[in-house]
């Protein structure tokens, strides 16, 4: 046992990991991401998907059970920051042009896996059955309702025009099992292929040496640890301080008028609410398609200084335009 | 010539009832009829008599029925020969026992008696501006009763003549069924028709004031009839509700009442008063653990507001509470103790539950601060580690640095 340990810890210490501190925020999604699976099952335990009893359960395991305000505090904050790590994680390694041969799949991955974590934040906010939850759905709906196809979208993912508890059923599933599923298939996909092709730094699109690696054990491993440490302690803070709400129970009699859609949906609810119909459709499609595609469109490893400038500039624009759009929807 | 002129006046007065040549020489009545809810369908001469067609005085000529300004004594009669004829009401949704209703009140009784200074249908809906009641601008509409009853019920001299004091609408603007009504805007607020009723205006007379009042508070009335004032009413001991709330001038039902109210039946030292001194006790005890039950959340949930869980708890409590107000009519001391006890007692509990909440909320934040020193304690040995590590590979580095 001990000599197997020791073989480890040796091969730890062979193993480098490249890529400075683009590893330490992918790892930290990672840690986030289990941090979200461990959460969720815990709540999982108390939950009961009915719209007669979800709203009690989520109360009760926030008023009644040990530590329940806590694991649900950790889960809501949790998703928050995976959101905010995947963006960064996917900014910097645009910047970085990690998507570059051999990469080009790792990138494509990782973009699902940033769509199909936000669909679960989706419908995960309808499951407390609380009123902001219910009109918040409700709101999506119609804005779904406005694009094309969105009607046939509602009839295959909603079940109908109405939110009851056949929606709450199929949010729950999706929330629970399908979404967690693919998730899982796509991070084992992503971090494999991280492990096989290793990571490009921003040092080597600089041009600059590649930095030293750092092995795995100790050095990488007491690094995330630090970085770990600190993330809990925000997220514990968060938790203490700004404990996930619960509003009144769902009431289809008393609409809330124009529920403001979480931070990461607010690009979105405000392309989709100003354009409207195919136009913001297409916007977003459109916008998705092209993230996908960028490892064909800069595929060359040679960059000229205006190809360089042009490849910031797109990506310089593409976050501002995202940010305002994303303020205006708030100011809205 | 004569014939054009004839044919322009006509035409002036196309609009409202287009026949009619009156306006010709009544222009001002003709531009307040046209407001009118009666210039739809009926003309001047409907209520005035006379030849419409006419433009000179020939018009105003008695063989063709001109009665002039109608006699005062005569106007219910003349409004009710169409406001009682079911046929000609129906289309407007009307009631017809108006007049029926104004024969009984006490206006209508002296007014057939020959007093013609009291109020007939022109005094409270106008002469030829007669407005719906639901416009804002009719004096009936509900918000201008009291002004519109003050007109007469407020001219001290006119009032001194009937025995009847002239403050009654100045009362009952500062009532608290004043404030309801003006500042308030309660739209169940009552007007004087409400108690005194509006074509059958009469006092309510003793017997009836608890009917009359029991209109809107139903439930102390259910509740006064079940106690021992019930009786003293009967026997004509005292006024019901008036005795001990006034009339006009009701103010908002106090605890301070039992202390001046009852003594002024009750010697200070009997049994009933003692037992108003109880109920007192009862209700004000009640009253402030509502009170403070509601100040502690408040305060609490500026810093937790999941406290907010707590308010339909909170809620119950009041319903007690609102249960034992009318219930202390009937001076049954045992229920009002039953239901002011369980308004206390949820209202103790959900201030106990709310001390809780913050008491738990001081735990965590103990527990975070914990935790944060445990982190920084790992973070300062694990950088150590590290720090000692890179010196002992890079032993040149270091000593530069």
């Amino acid at each position: 046992m001990l000599a197997a340990l020791k073989d480890l810890v040796r091969a730890g210490e062979r193993k480098t990991v490249p890529g400075g501190p683009l590893a330490y925020l992918g790892s930290l999604v990672f840690i986030v991401i289990s941090l979200e699976a461990v959460t969720g099952i815990l709540l999982m335990v108390y939950y009961r998907p009915s719209a007669a009893a979800a709203y009690y359960s989520t109360e009760i395991l926030t008023d009644e059970v040990l530590l329940g305000w806590l694991i649900r505090s950790l889960h809501r904050w949790g998703f928050d920051l995976l959101v905010l790590l995947s963006l960064l994680h996917m900014i910097s390694v645009y910047f970085s042009r990690g998507y570059q041969t051999p990469h080009q799949l790792t990138w494509a991955l990782g973009i699902c896996l940033l769509v199909f974590i936000t669909a679960m934040g989706f419908t995960g906010t309808l499951l407390p059955w609380d009123q902001y939850g219910y009109w918040y759905t409700d709101s999506a709906r119609r804005t779904i309702a406005n694009i094309p196809l969105g009607n046939v979208l509602l009839a295959l993912f909603w079940g109908g025009w109405d939110i009851g508890e056949e929606v709450l059923l199929r949010f729950y599933a999706v929330h629970v099992s399908v979404m967690p599923s693919l998730v899982l298939v796509l991070l084992i996909a992503h971090v494999s292929m991280v492990w096989r092709f290793g990571i490009k730094t921003p040092a080597e699109t600089l041009g600059k040496p590649r930095p030293r690696p750092t092995p795995l054990f100790p050095d990488f491993l007491v690094n995330l640890l630090i970085v770990v440490l600190l993330t809990s302690g925000l997220l514990l803070s968060l938790a203490v301080f700004f404990p996930a709400s619960l509003t009144e129970h769902a009431d289809p009699l008393s609409p809330l008028t124009d529920p403001q859609p979480r931070w990461y949906f607010l690009p979105v609810h405000g392309l989709l609410r100003d354009l409207h119909g195919a136009a913001a459709s297409l916007s977003v499609i459109a916008f998705f398609l092209v993230l996908f595609l960028v490892p064909v469109l800069d595929a060359k490893p040679t960059q000229t200084t205006w190809k360089k400038l042009l490849q910031q500039t797109l990506g310089c624009l593409a976050i501002a335009g995202w940010v305002l759009l994303g303020i205006r929807a708030y100011l809205q | 010539m004569s014939f054009a002129l004839a044919s322009f006046l006509l035409q002036v007065c196309s609009d409202g009832r287009a026949e009619e040549s009156c306006g010709t020489c009544h222009p001002n009545v003709r531009t307040e009829y046209s407001e009118s809810a009666h210039a739809e369908d009926l003309g001047c001469t409907s209520c005035h008599g006379g030849d419409p067609a006419a433009l000179d005085l020939e018009s105003h000529s008695i063989a063709k029925g001109y009665i002039g300004k109608p006699d005062r004594k005569n106007i219910p009669s003349l409004c009710a020969s169409c406001h009682s004829d079911p046929t000609r009401m129906r289309s407007s949704g009307l009631a017809t026992d108006q007049y029926a209703q104004y024969q009984t009140s006490e206006h209508g009784l002296r007014l057939a008696g020959g007093d013609t200074r009291v109020a007939v249908c022109t005094d409270c809906h106008g002469a030829h501006r007669i407005l719906r009641s639901r416009q804002p601008a009719s004096p009936t509409w509900r918000l201008n009763i009291s002004a519109t009853c003050g007109r007469c019920h407020s001219n001290r001299d006119l009032m001194a003549e009937y025995h009847l004091p002239a403050d009654q609408a100045e009362k009952f603007r500062s009532s608290v069924h004043g404030v309801a009504l003006f500042i308030e805007e309660h739209p169940s607020a009552p007007t004087c028709a409400t108690c005194h009723g509006a074509h059958g205006a009469a006092a309510p007379q003793v017997g009836s004031i608890r009917a009359v009042c029991g209109h809107c508070h139903a439930r102390a009335r259910e509740y006064f009839n079940e106690g021992p004032h019930r009786k003293a009413t009967d026997d004509g001991k005292m006024s019901e509700c008036v005795s001990c709330h006034g009339n006009h001038d009701i103010a908002v039902p106090d605890r301070a009442l039992f202390d001046t109210t009852c003594r002024t039946c009750h010697p200070p030292d009997s049994t009933a008063s003692s037992a108003g001194q109880k109920l007192k006790t009862l209700l004000s005890r009640a009253d402030e653990s509502l009170e403070t039950c509601a100040t502690v959340m408040a305060d609490v949930h500026r810093v937790f507001p999941t406290v907010d869980r707590y308010r339909p708890r909170l809620q119950q409590a009041k319903a007690y509470f609102l249960e034992a107000l009318p219930v202390q009519h009937s001076l049954a001391l045992d229920r009002v103790d039953d239901l002011t006890r369980n308004a206390r007692s949820i209202a103790e509990e959900v201030q106990a539950s709310v001390h809780g909440v913050a008491q738990r909320s001081r735990l965590r934040r103990i527990g975070l601060a914990l935790v944060w020193i445990f982190i920084f304690f790992t973070v300062g040995v694990a950088s150590r580690y590290r720090k000692g590590r890179q010196r002992r590979q890079d032993p040149g580095a270091s000593a530069t640095g």
